[in-house]
């Protein structure tokens, strides 16, 4: 029994804290950008507090409060002798990157605020590369991916699962038409698109566990050779 | 440790048609009434009323006692649910003095009309598991809402209790034996506590407590086993 759809299990997979970190920063850039996604989310950890205060109590150290309240007495003092951190500057965002600031702070904050600049990719993409800044046993790939307003891309299956969330502009892909803000999961390797921009382009942060794999032939061999 | 990949769709069976490719609208369509649950009021009460003004205290004046009075309840609790995640017994007393460190901290930024008193305790305890077992931080929900772009009419803007959808979920419960699911409804949607439910239902408190630990097993099972297969040692 599994009652919840690909997008909604995302979600709730975030208020369970059961996401790597990649999916975790595209459900919160996704919550900034689309109520419902947010209203889901809220939903989900609030039945994830109902389920936590259901639990049993278990006795906490008799030392535990008195333990919280050194630590906060600590961190207090340590706060007080700090100094001043200057304010980490922003780099300027590669040109051509609409995405609201909210969602360039989170990805700088688990990325880093060093964005490579754009570079050409397969089947009418300019793509940005990004790197988490702890290193994962097993790292997928990230990327940010602009496809210019009318471009169409090359028709083409996953084989192993994405996650896409649009951040600016739209495209369209014989499936469904999708908008800023909308969170787009391809599970199934049998699932066949051609995804093309609407006229203010697209710009989306995807998610993908292995390479796309092109229908075309020969796209897919030029594809091998964008890779390396 | 955790396995730290939640997310993995198994390979579609062949026998299904194509489209799972499924994305979430962003227009809000809020017409869909909830079949058979007539779900919760939007103003907390009764114990997450006073939780709620318990903690805005700590976060107005540094209230300690209302602190302790939070910790009280919550504290066992947050434990109870890291060792159910798979924390170590020292891992989990860790995580219940990290997250009081943070609640205390971060008390005068709670706000009661977006969120229940346990579901704000609930995501920093969360996000202070994750940064205990997996070392890595988990991106946070940017909670300050003047950051969001304005994507919904104002109507769509409706309070989290306001459960009108997530129809799934509810779903999952209204698949429970009717004795639990009404239990069930009666304290996760309403707050009630387990005495209130055995007062007004004229049953035994222990048949309560029994009751709703059957519903809930059946439900976690109901909500992760999805995930669960991904995420073997986080049981």
């Amino acid at each position: 029994m599994n009652p919840l759809s690909p997008v909604d299990m995302l979600l709730m997979n975030y208020a369970a804290g059961r996401l790597c970190q990649e999916e975790s920063l595209i459900v919160a850039a996704a919550v900034a950008l689309n109520s419902e996604a947010r209203r889901k989310v809220a939903r989900f950890e609030s039945m994830g507090a109902k389920l936590m205060c259901a639990e049993d109590p278990t006795q906490v150290s008799a030392s535990c409060l008195s333990s919280i309240m050194r630590k906060i007495e600590q961190k207090k003092a340590e706060a007080r002798e700090a100094v001043t951190v200057v304010a980490e500057q922003k780099m300027p965002t590669p040109e051509g990157l609409n995405i609201p600031d909210v969602i360039y702070t989170m990805i700088s904050s688990v990325c880093g605020h060093r964005m490579s600049d754009w570079t050409r990719a397969a089947s009418n993409t300019a793509v940005i590369e990004l790197h988490m800044l702890e290193p994962k046993p097993e790292p997928k790939r990230l990327r940010i991916m602009k496809i210019a307003p009318h471009q169409e891309t090359e028709r083409h299956r996953h084989i192993g699962a994405e996650v896409t969330l649009v951040l600016h502009g739209s495209y369209t892909d014989g499936i469904g038409r999708y908008a800023k803000g909308d969170i787009i999961v391809i599970n199934d390797a049998r699932i066949e698109h051609k995804p093309v921009a609407e006229e203010e382009g697209c710009v989306c942060l995807i998610l993908t566990e292995s390479p796309v794999r092109f229908m075309n032939p020969m796209s897919r061999i030029l594809h091998t050779f964008w890779r390396t | 440790m955790m396995a730290a990949v939640a997310y993995t769709p198994p390979p579609a069976p062949e026998s299904l048609a194509f489209g799972a490719a499924v994305r979430l609208k962003k227009p809000m369509l809020l017409n869909t009434p909830q079949k058979n649950l007539p779900l919760a009021a939007n103003a907390p009460v009764g114990l997450g009323a006073e939780h709620a003004a318990l903690l805005q205290k700590v976060g107005a004046s540094q209230d300690e006692a209302a602190f302790a009075e939070l910790f009280h309840y919550f504290a066992p609790r947050v434990k109870s649910y890291m060792l159910k995640q798979g924390a170590s017994e020292s891992a989990a007393e860790e995580i219940v003095q990290n997250s009081f460190v943070t609640i205390w901290e971060k008390a005068a930024s709670y706000n009661p009309a977006k969120s229940a008193a346990s579901t704000w305790i609930f995501t920093i305890a969360r996000n202070k598991r994750i940064d205990a077992l997996r070392k890595e931080k988990y991106v946070e929900i940017n909670t300050d809402e003047e950051a969001y772009e304005n994507t919904a009419a104002p109507e769509a803007e409706k309070p989290y209790a306001d459960t009108d959808d997530v129809s799934q979920l509810t779903d999952a419960i209204a698949d429970l034996p009717p004795e639990q699911a009404e239990l069930v409804r009666m304290a996760f949607f309403d707050e009630k506590s387990h005495v209130a439910i055995a007062e007004e239902k004229h049953i035994p408190l222990g048949t309560v407590k029994s009751r709703l630990r059957l519903a809930m097993d059946k439900l976690r099972v109901a909500m992760i086993a999805h995930s669960r297969k991904n995420d073997g040692e986080d049981a």
